[in-house]
């Protein structure tokens, strides 16, 4: 059974690439280009999430600390993604379980993936 | 400064002491209104950083369609397809790193480059980072001499792209191609790096200014390197951040050393 990844996005030309690169590798891809849904716990729950900081309407940092503090998704991993370096630390005190500057190698982000979703 | 309509400027002031003058017997004072210019460069420097990351966006989906590309390519092993791929990724780090760079800059003028120290291998990070280049270069051959025997506490991502600034500068300006020797020692508590090439050299006016912002060296041939002049002007800044000194010798024709030292101990 294919392992079910959710990628919050808002650049379909960044979305699009991740999509490929990740069903080349054998996932199952969901996509969202907002995150109100999932603030409002409306969307089906992947095997990790790989969320951008920066979405708009709201902050993936928001995003990836309601997640972590809801019973119901806390164990889902989530791998923070921005084109700022320093977000990274920010992203682990929101307590990510990963985090990818973008741009990134395609071999990285299947690896890092694949550190959580065997 | 206040201004008369209770409002605050900017102004630059220069002072020129004539107390010992006994016909003038005071002291000339020069104010010069710099509010607006400030402004203006505040305005640039923010503009710089909202690009930079504007242009990282689009990078990223070139750089994943390339690399998909290439992967594509070597599957069905089509060799020039793939060569040709190879230089087109080439390109594409080259421009990242061009726009990292402006990023940096625009972090060192707002006072936010942030270290995340760790205790690390120099001598291991000088390998990995010269087998890189190396990579990148046919016609010089990289040599190590590793006597650091203790450990550094520093950004190691910082320090690594210290590193492959001055060996790739070394790569540049060596363009007859050539020997580059990169070499670590410990000098008391102090671990001292140093990269030498015999390439074209730093003639001695512009010895100094070659950690400013936008430097360049030129050749009298007006041969150009490509480049922004920033590798220089960040790698003395992370150097500097880390209470640690850089600098280079030079001889105009005969290759540059250059060189950086970091401290053994916790800080």
């Amino acid at each position: 059974m294919k392992k079910k990844i959710l990628i919050v996005e808002d650049d379909t030309g960044v979305l699009d690439v991740l999509r490929i690169i990740l069903e080349r590798a054998g996932f199952q891809v969901s996509v969202l280009t907002r995150g109100e849904s999932i603030l409002q716990d409306d969307f089906e729950h992947p095997d990790l999430i790989l969320l951008d900081k920066q979405l708009s309407g709201v902050d993936g940092l928001d995003i990836c600390r309601h997640l972590k503090t809801r019973a119901a998704t806390k164990h889902i991993p989530i791998i923070m993604t921005s084109a700022t370096p320093d977000v990274a630390r920010l992203a682990i005190e929101a307590q990510a379980d990963d985090f990818i500057e973008k741009p990134f190698n395609n071999t990285e982000v299947v690896g890092r993936i694949r550190h959580f979703v065997k | 400064m206040r201004h008369k309509n209770g409002g605050y400027r900017n102004v630059e002031a220069v002072f020129v002491n004539l107390l010992d003058n006994p016909r003038i017997h005071g002291i000339i004072a020069n104010y010069r209104d710099v509010t607006e210019r400030r402004a203006l460069e505040k305005q640039k420097d923010e503009f710089l950083a909202i690009a930079s990351h504007e242009l990282k966006t689009p990078m990223t989906s070139i750089k994943g369609y390339s690399q998909l590309l290439l992967e594509t390519f070597e599957q069905s092993e089509n060799q020039e397809a793939v060569m040709l791929i190879e230089k087109l990724e080439g390109q594409v780090e080259r421009l990242t790193n061009l726009i990292k760079d402006l990023l940096d800059v625009t972090s060192i003028k707002e006072g936010q480059l942030k270290l995340r120290k760790v205790k690390f291998d120099i001598n291991q990070l000088v390998v990995n980072v010269a087998e890189q280049i190396q990579r990148t270069t046919n016609i010089h051959v990289l040599t190590t001499s590793l006597k650091a025997d203790r450990e550094v506490w520093a950004d190691k991502d910082r320090i690594e792209q210290v590193v492959a600034n001055l060996l790739s500068n070394a790569v540049k300006y060596s363009p007859n191609g050539g020997k580059i020797n990169i070499t670590t020692k410990t000098e008391g508590d102090i671990v001292k790096v140093s990269v030498k090439d015999f390439g074209i050299g730093i003639d001695k006016q512009m010895k100094d200014k070659v950690f400013d912002r936008f430097a360049r060296v030129t050749e009298p041939s007006t041969r150009t390197f490509p480049g922004l002049g920033l590798g220089l002007y960040i790698a003395r800044e992370i150097i500097e951040r880390h209470h640690g000194t850089i600098g280079v010798n030079s001889n105009k024709g005969k290759g540059s050393l250059f060189f950086f030292t970091l401290s053994g101990k916790k800080q």
